[in-house]
């Protein structure tokens, strides 16, 4: 136990010396005035901004968050939803599969406007966008994760006379959580860039208003404190589809253990 | 219906006498990207209720399909299986089945894994949850009933598996070559406690094999099979008295038996009799 928690304090001390010794370099080269401030800030100034004013940054992290979250939720939602009748319908296979994938080869930043239009500049084109974004990391992993379950398991569905419903429900799905997470993980990262794109279209709110405001005013201290809110975010979100793995798919994580060990 | 105890299963005479499975002239085609695959042939068996039945054969011989022919989970192309006199069409609901991998739910513990049968029926777990941890106490599981299955070994899950299938006290319980990945001992283990528990519950037993020796020791009946197209080519009953102990695989009776099983695989080619 001792020393798997002295492995797991290795494994963090590395990462972190890591990013503190680019922030050290990074702060000595603006303090020796090897990069104009103006251009790029020092990290000191940039925490100082954020210190500060941190209602400000708070209330439009906030609206982000929001858009970001529920247009997941929505991805993760519909996309299960989708995978499902793929997995099940050869019809929707067919028909909505390659329409998902030609759909998805769009870029999505070129869609955006179109969803201002037809939604206004509120809450809800981030949300749509952020979950167009997302959904199709979600589809494809839980379609894999459906597939993947192992014939015979089907068959023991069958020969209780379980019905197609109760073998999707109680044999297929959670049998795809290991996947369906993979999925949320990309999905949860691919959500927020998604309520960015939305919020620098059109928005009167949010981290990427902020930045976009900020530009205008040539404050580039502030850009660079609402950058590091908006990573800091994406990186708790990241860290949170993993504790609800950790919390759901308890049999993936012990066998990923167990496999490290030897 | 936890009442269902795990006591002998007294069948009258008359219906043990009696045909419960009938399997007639079945030939099973499969069409796959490499043309028409003839995996059974005009197979013809009867079996009697209550009866153990081994099926023995090379890999490939169509054991595996005749057993989900007779499991209702596939049809036959052509000929009939009929239980209790009634086709089947679909998979009977006094059967239970265990397979070549042990398919235990990873999300469920085993406890909730060997309910799965009661869960999948739609029957009230409140009730089976007895019966459950009895037949756990049987395979000696009992404290593993709140583990997950990858915390137990092999063996134990095969056990688990088998709890799964028997939860439901089935008439008819078919076993698809189900201790194949186990090391010897457990196999051993393992044929002593599945004798023991299918002497106490009486279910007629179909079990797929290719061990022979497996096969001699467990069944009353040993039906030895032919590959491509998959046929039978002998079957041969064991009179061997029960309950067996591993050492009656010495005896001169039981020599017997595996070498007519062997001279028949050596008349059909499966087997060489000289190097």
């Amino acid at each position: 136990m001792n020393s798997r928690l002295m492995i797991k304090f290795g494994a963090m001390c590395r990462p972190i010396g890591a990013l503190l010794i680019c922030l050290l370099v990074w702060e000595a080269a603006c303090r020796f005035g090897l990069v104009r401030p103006f251009l790029l800030p020092a990290p000191s100034a940039i925490l100082d901004a954020i210190l500060q004013e941190p209602g400000l940054f708070l209330y439009h992290a906030g609206y982000t968050l929001e858009a970001t979250l529920l247009g997941f939720a929505m991805a993760v939602v519909l996309g299960v939803a989708m995978a499902m009748a793929i997995v099940q319908f050869r019809f929707v296979e067919q028909t909505l599969y390659p329409l998902l994938v030609s759909f998805n080869s769009i870029p999505k930043v070129a869609i955006a406007p179109i969803f201002i239009v037809w939604m206004g500049t509120g809450l809800e084109p981030k949300i749509a966008i952020a979950t167009m974004i997302a959904i199709f990391a979600i589809v494809i992993d839980t379609v894999h994760g459906l597939r993947s379950v192992d014939p015979e398991m089907i068959d023991l569905g069958r020969s209780v006379r379980g019905s197609n419903l109760k073998i999707i429900w109680k044999i297929r799905f959670p049998h795809a959580l290991p996947s369906l997470f993979a999925g949320m993980k990309v999905a949860i990262s691919l959500a927020l860039i998604g309520a960015i794109v939305g919020e620098f279209v059109a928005a009167k709110r949010g981290l990427g208003y902020m930045i976009l405001l900020a530009q205008g005013q040539f404050d580039v201290v502030r850009m660079f404190a609402a950058m590091v809110i908006l990573s800091v975010s994406g990186l708790l979100l990241f860290y949170l589809v993993g504790q609800a793995e950790n919390l759901m798919v308890p049999w993936r994580v012990a066998r990923r253990r167990s496999s490290s060990d030897h | 219906m936890s009442n269902i105890s795990l006591e002998r299963r007294r069948l009258p005479a008359e219906e043990r006498r009696q045909t419960y499975i009938d399997v007639c002239d079945v030939s099973k085609t499969y069409e796959s990207e490499r043309g028409t695959v003839e995996a059974l042939r005009d197979v013809s068996l009867s079996i009697r209720a209550g009866e153990f039945v081994s099926v023995v054969g090379p890999s490939g011989c169509g054991k595996s399909t005749l057993l989900r022919c007779v499991s209702g989970l596939e049809q036959p192309s052509t000929g009939t299986i009929s239980l209790k006199g009634e086709a089947v069409l679909s998979p009977a609901p006094s059967m239970g089945m265990v397979f070549q991998r042990d398919v235990l739910l990873d999300w469920r513990n085993i406890l909730d894994n060997v309910l799965f049968t009661a869960d999948f029926r739609g029957l009230p777990r409140k009730q089976w949850i007895g019966r459950a941890k009895e037949l756990l106490e049987l395979f000696g599981l009992s404290e593993f009933q709140n583990r997950y299955p990858w915390e137990l070994s092999g063996g134990m899950r095969m056990r688990a598996a088998i709890c799964r299938a028997l939860l439901v006290a089935p008439e008819l319980l078919l076993m698809d070559e189900p201790f194949a990945a186990l090391d010897a001992f457990t196999r051993d283990d393992l044929n002593l406690e599945l004798q023991k528990i299918s002497q106490k519950t009486n279910s007629t037993t179909i079990f797929i094999t290719h061990n022979i020796t497996e096969a001699i020791f467990l069944g009353d009946k040993v039906v030895v099979m032919d590959r491509r197209p998959g046929r039978v080519a002998l079957v041969l009953d064991i009179e061997l008295a029960r309950p067996r102990a591993l050492s009656v695989r010495e005896t001169p009776q039981f020599a017997e038996y595996g070498s007519i099983i062997r001279r028949t695989f050596e008349k059909l080619g499966i087997l060489r009799s000289q190097v």
